[in-house]
């Protein structure tokens, strides 16, 4: 599979740089001297997998250690599955060009529902058992990691294990069993290997759990199949990220991809406590970083990398206990060096807005906010702790500095959600673009809104609500698009049967796994993009195996019912996402425990960690 | 100052195209930590300029690329902190200064040479007889796609040498300037020969009055009388 043969099929395919892996910093070990051998596989094409920061994070810090290599793999584009297929190659990795089947641990990330049906597609043009009770000696160990693990249940046939939390010190954990099994010649005995793995802390091995099911077709229960086997898997935590490692020595991709930029991360969570959001529940507690590692740390990347943007990542930058002090530093130390500072995430707020100003000069791009839902009321339902005035004054600053186009990111669905509210959006946006008028004669301001649908996840206040039916999401889209017509409007939307397949699959068990199959086969892949998405696949493979979607996307959940995923430990108390709900039903906002208040939410005492805040003259500045 | 490089592009770098060539060298450059001349704007970028184009999956002998400092540093050094930036496949030839006023690469280039070779290579005899029949048309029209459909163009008069070399590879000097392109597969397709597998630009060059110069001997805007006769091949 190596050199010529590879190079002949890169001559009739699309965007080729995908499939070299000889881009800057990627590193090439030793095959023969580092006997614990992984790959990294994202289910998805490459220009989107290597704007992925756990690739990098995870790539770095296993390549660091000696005797094991991580090499990565990604979907191929369908133009070289074409020809993989056509002459029976296999998938292989970007680094050796060696076929999957040659490492000992394949890696998943699962970074969101509809990369499902891909993760099959790429097992399956590796030439692995799409089932890991088919799989036998020999086969890697298929392990998956990222938010999808939050529940994992649907596709959790499919994988030998999954790594709940953070991955940088268990994975390197894991792969050191991996290699001590090998040398006493024991990784063959895959019982054996599975056992040590979920007795190892954050691995949920699937196999090994026992899913009951009521008549009603809830769950029962989870349950260990034996001894040694944890009744619930705790999720890792980095306890002090000043501590992990962190890459300043990426990979720069040949091609422009996603997120073409270098990142910085300042810090891991967040503590807004937005109802629907997962990414802040799962990922906490907050843990920021020190303001001088992340200088020396921007320094390094700077000249590791030759890229032309930093971006200090994060699920709210603007939180960042530092952040102005930081974005000022490294503007002023690189503005003579061509390297520019983003933010990826703004508060709706004038300081998100001043910080913006402050490191961006490119003041023609647009600048996004994300009020989420249209009325104070539902605003106050979903926790988002934003007000009108906090908006128009965001959007008023924007206006006064120079920018023109305004995104405005809203959720179509919410719980209780009212046309009044819906209506709330148009409003909005009308008084944002007048107001756009004002403040910048002579422009041509734009209001640009996008809306999702909503979808309820695990690990929310808001878990066990139904999802909109799909018709009731098509009338709403169609309610906005007749409102948000005309000069300076502009309004775009999720389609509708993605937000529910992803309502399937995000609550779903392990007999939705059979469905996910059905789809693949049919041809479903690449379903991020929506050329490739098709929804016809997923209803001949519901109508096929029997299983009805509306049960997991529709149906609203008893207060007691037991979960496909409650025997896993993400820290969150059940009791506080209750508590959260019923006060989502009153309107009452919970406060942001960054201000001193806890909320309860039971991560620190559960998971015995802190916040991690690094002080500095935030308030200050607003 | 302004610097002109040399350089080849072979193994895998033949799969980068024109927009990754451009980052790579940007990259490359700011990782070197050369003084580089930024254009102003918004979106400030080194002040590069590149010759004409390399269609992707053809390996080069002579590439061309002009950058702009804003400190004197020497060639040899420039030449030395860059190659140690560059990714496999990409090898610097010659750094040289030229003058502020020099023209751009695309002003002055307008010709480039080809060798094409294949894997299971046609017979020699034929090849020679293509290339006589090709030679002795006064018009070939080949059709190009474009936006807008399918384009009929001559590229007789763009090709300006074809000749069948040992080992049958097929030699060829052909048009490459603002004012037109003629590409080696055309010829080749209008030969009526199968595509090659492998073609290599060997040389990009001023051609002006029956002579040829490359644009390392062509550095004074005065056209310089030391021109090798039209034939490279």
């Amino acid at each position: 599979m190596q050199g010529i043969e590879l190079e002949k099929l890169l001559t009739r395919v699309s965007k080729p740089a995908r499939y070299l892996g000889t881009e800057w910093n990627a590193i090439h070990k030793a095959w023969e001297e580092n006997p614990v051998r992984m790959a990294f596989v994202y289910p998805d094409l490459y220009e989107v997998g290597m704007s992925h920061l756990g690739l990098a994070i995870l790539y770095g810090v296993v390549n660091e250690r000696p005797g094991m290599l991580m090499e990565r793999a990604f979907a191929p584009g369908p133009d070289l599955e074409g020809l993989l297929r056509e002459n029976h190659l296999p998938l292989f990795s970007l680094e050796s060009h060696r076929p999957l089947t040659e490492f000992d641990v394949l890696g998943f990330t699962l970074q969101y529902e509809m990369s499902y049906t891909t993760i099959l597609n790429i097992l399956d043009l590796a030439g692995i058992p799409l089932m890991a009770s088919e799989r036998s000696a020999g086969h890697p160990l298929v392990i998956g990691g990222g938010p999808g693990v939050a529940n994992p249940e649907p596709v959790a046939p499919f994988f030998d294990a999954f790594l709940l939390g953070d991955g940088e010190e268990a994975l390197p954990e894991l792969l050191a069993m991996v290699g001590s099994l090998k040398k006493e010649g024991a990784i063959n005995d895959r019982r054996r290997v599975l056992k040590a793995i979920a007795s190892m802390p954050g691995f949920y091995v699937p196999s090994l759990y026992e899913v009951e099911y009521n008549n009603d077709g809830t769950v029962a229960a989870v349950v260990p199949r034996e001894e040694g086997v944890p009744e619930r898997v705790v999720k890792r935590v980095i306890p002090d990220l000043d501590a992990a490692y962190f890459p300043t020595q990426p990979i720069v991709p040949f091609l422009e991809v996603i997120h073409d930029r270098m990142m910085l991360e300042v810090m891991r969570g967040c503590t807004h406590g937005c109802r629907f959001c997962q990414a802040g529940a799962i990922y906490r507690p907050v843990r920021e970083r020190d303001l001088s590692i992340l200088l020396r740390q921007a320094e390094e990347l700077v000249r590791h990398t030759g890229h032309e943007e930093i971006s200090l990542t994060s699920l709210s930058t603007a939180d960042y206990s530092r952040v102005e002090e930081l974005a000022r530093v490294l503007a002023a130390a690189y503005a003579d060096r061509g390297v520019s500072i983003s933010l990826p995430s703004l508060r709706v707020d004038a300081f998100s807005v001043r910080l913006a100003e402050a490191v961006q000069r490119v003041r023609k791009s647009t600048l996004t906010f994300a009020p989420e839902a249209g009325s104070q009321r539902l605003r106050d339902v979903i926790n988002k702790g934003v007000n009108e005035e906090d908006i128009l004054t965001a959007t008023g600053e924007a206006f006064r500095a120079g920018w023109q186009a305004i995104k405005l990111y809203f959720m179509l669905g919410l719980p209780t959600e009212r046309e009044e509210d819906l209506l709330g959006i148009v409003d909005l946006a009308r008084r944002i673009l007048d107001q756009g008028r004002k403040l910048a004669p002579g422009g041509k301001p734009t209001v640009t809104v996008s809306v999702s649908s909503f979808v309820p996840k695990p690990w929310t206040a808001f878990q066990w609500e139904p999802q909109d039916r799909v018709e009731a999401i098509k009338e709403k889209q169609k309610l906005l698009r007749t409102h948000l017509k005309g000069p300076g409007l502009r309004f775009n939307w999720h389609e509708a049967e993605v937000s529910f397949i992803e309502a399937v699959l995000s609550r779903g068990d392990r007999r939705l796994s059979r469905a996910i199959v059905a789809a693949w086969r049919r041809g479903a892949r690449l379903e991020g993009w929506s050329e490739y998405f098709n929804y016809s696949c997923w209803e001949e493979a519901f109508r096929e195996t029997g299983l009805d979607p509306a049960f997991y996307a529709y149906r609203s959940r008893r207060e007691e019912e037991i979960f496909p995923w409650d025997h896993l430990d993400f820290g969150i108390a059940k009791d506080f996402l209750k508590r959260e709900r019923r006060r989502a039903w009153e309107g009452l906002v919970t406060a942001d425990c960054r201000s001193g208040r806890c909320t309860g939410c039971g991560v620190c005492p559960g998971l015995g960690v802190d916040l991690i805040l690094k002080g500095g003259p935030r308030d200050s500045a607003t | 100052m302004r610097l002109r490089i040399k350089y080849s592009k072979g193994g895998q770098a033949v799969f980068l195209g024109h927009l990754e060539m451009l980052r790579l060298w940007q990259r490359a450059m700011r990782r070197a930590g050369l003084p580089l001349a930024y254009s102003h704007g918004f979106n400030p970028h080194p002040r590069l300029a590149f010759g004409p184009a390399l269609a992707v999956g053809i390996e080069s002998l002579a590439e061309y690329l002009d950058m702009e400092l804003t400190a004197p540093l020497d060639p040899v050094e420039v030449k030395e902190r860059l190659q140690a930036e560059l990714p496999a496949g990409l090898e610097i030839l010659l750094v040289f200064a030229i003058s502020d006023q020099a023209p751009a690469l695309t002003a002055i280039i307008n010709t480039a040479a080809y060798r094409v070779a294949w894997e299971e290579p046609p017979d020699p005899k034929i090849l020679q007889e293509k290339a006589e029949t090709f030679l002795s048309q006064q018009v070939v029209r080949v059709s190009r796609p474009g936006k807008e459909g399918a384009r009929v163009k001559d590229i007789r008069p763009g090709v300006f040498q074809l000749a069948v070399k040992p080992g049958a590879t097929l030699e060829m000097l052909l048009e490459c300037s603002s004012r037109g392109v003629v590409r080696p597969e055309e010829v080749v397709g209008a030969m009526a020969l199968e595509g090659p597998s492998r073609v290599i630009r060997t040389g990009l060059f001023i051609r002006r009055d029956g002579r040829l110069l490359t644009p390392e001997e062509y550095v004074d805007p005065q056209f310089p009388a030391r021109g090798r006769k039209c034939s490279v091949l």
